[in-house]
């Protein structure tokens, strides 16, 4: 395939990567609590989500303030304490509506695109 | 020397980020710094801090600290955001941690208060709830209910049972800004708390796990009656902290030089100060179990004092009332 991508499509990625990466960070702390390194890392490593690590962290601060994640401080054994990140109940609540919302999405958006695809 | 390379590098960074991040309020600020700084702590500790190319990876990765300052702005409330370091605040700032009952309400406000021109809007302010003896759990939900939230660090208390708060700060009835970080300290059984210095033989300040990042070295705390048990890790940016647990068992009069104050930590100097005497806001907390009352003067803030060769800070502090020892100090410089 030919690498162009137009400009309006350029555009809605970034503002739908965007929309999307807070919820990736709620994501990321489903199942384990997760310190700054470890979880800015993990994004970033999924490809194409986070370009600058550091951004994530402004991110953090929202979620906190909006009571989705809070931190404690855990003993490391290599290094200095961990500031670690964690879901709040509300966190968890708003990554499973958004669950429920983006499968939905992303399926109708799947088919329709198929279906052009196809023809 | 690689080291000195990278130690440059990192601070280098530090600073570009902590100037970026002037037009955001101190609190919000600090916080970015300090989450940053860990971050690059963290990836130093790993096999990419050991040379020069993998910090300047780790740095590349975390992207330009302008980025992340414009990231930060971008999701502050217009009111909210005021610029700082503009020289008005030269205050000297003194929180005491204390369980229920004694409040610094007064100077916590002035001190937030401080750091804004006298155009900007009044913070919402809310008043710091009681947390003390609730479980963890309890504790950070009755705070996001108050608009607050919390770091927990965990420390082994004999006094309190596991899984329970022992101290908050600021302490109750304390006014602060909507969204501000409380500091809880949840009692842990002795055994879960994981020494971080190590078991080497050789003096703390060797060991690389302990080591201060570069640019903030501080290698304790010295009261003139008080004994240092160790020392602890730091941050910087044009804001540095620095933790010590200290064994302060009498009231008095001491005289904190706070530091040695690396050469290469440029001092915060409001331009309304005078060159040569850098006086800065610079708050002190102790972290205690009684309802010792504490004071520090001059309350317009410290100077630099050279001791040894090596830059201190020196203030003088008060303490009255003492009832049970002072066993951690935490200080703060703030441009």
């Amino acid at each position: 395939m030919c690498g162009m991508v137009p400009a309006g499509a350029e555009k809605l990625m970034t503002q739908m990567r965007r929309g999307a990466i807070e919820y990736c960070v709620l994501a990321l702390l489903r199942d384990q609590d997760r310190y700054g390194f470890e979880l800015t890392r993990a994004l970033s490593d999924a490809d194409g989500l986070v370009t600058s690590e550091g951004t994530v962290y402004p991110l953090l601060n929202r979620l906190r303030r909006d009571g989705l994640v809070d931190t404690f401080w855990q003993e490391s054994t290599q290094g200095p304490p961990r500031r670690y990140y964690r879901l709040t109940r509300s966190g968890r609540l708003a990554l499973e509506a958004f669950r429920e919302q983006w499968v939905v999405f992303r399926d109708s958006v799947d088919k329709l695109i198929d279906v052009g695809g196809l023809l | 020397m690689t080291v000195t390379k990278t130690d440059e590098l990192v601070e280098d960074y530090l600073h570009r980020l902590a100037t970026a991040l002037r037009p955001l309020p101190l609190s919000r600020r600090d916080q970015l710094v300090s989450e940053i700084t860990e971050h690059i702590d963290q990836g130093r500790a790993g096999a990419q801090g050991q040379s020069e190319a993998g910090v300047r990876e780790l740095l590349d990765r975390l992207g330009e600290p302008e980025d992340i300052a414009a990231a930060a702005l971008s999701d502050e409330p217009k009111s909210r955001t005021r610029r700082l370091g503009g020289g008005l605040l030269i205050a000297m700032l003194v929180v005491v941690v204390l369980v229920a009952g004694f409040t610094t309400a007064g100077l916590f406000g002035a001190f937030r208060s401080g750091g804004g021109s006298s155009h900007d809007k009044i913070d919402s302010l809310v008043t710091v709830p009681n947390v003390v003896g609730m479980s963890t759990a309890q504790a950070t939900t009755e705070l996001q209910q108050n608009g607050l939230t919390s770091q927990v660090v965990f420390r082994p208390i004999n006094t309190v049972p596991p899984g329970k708060i022992f101290s908050q700060s600021p302490p109750v009835g304390s006014k602060v800004e909507l969204g501000s970080e409380l500091r809880l300290t949840e009692s842990v059984r002795p055994s879960t708390v994981t020494p971080s210095s190590g078991s080497q033989s050789s003096p703390v300040t060797s060991n690389p796990a302990t080591k201060p990042p570069p640019g903030w070295a501080a290698e304790g705390l010295r009261l003139t009656r008080a004994e240092i048990a160790a020392h602890v890790k730091s941050s910087d940016g044009d804001f540095a902290y620095q933790s010590i647990p200290v064994n302060l068992t009498h009231d008095g009069t001491y005289t904190l030089d706070y530091g040695p104050i690396d050469n290469h930590f440029v001092l915060p100097a409001p331009h309304s100060t005078p060159p040569g005497k850098p006086v800065t806001a610079f708050s002190i907390a102790f972290d205690f179990p009684s309802d010792a009352s504490f004071h520090a003067t001059p309350d317009g803030g410290g100077s630099t004092v050279t001791l040894n060769g090596r830059r201190y800070y020196q203030t003088q502090i008060s303490v009255s009332n003492v009832t049970a020892p002072y066993d951690d100090f935490t200080g703060w410089i703030y441009s």
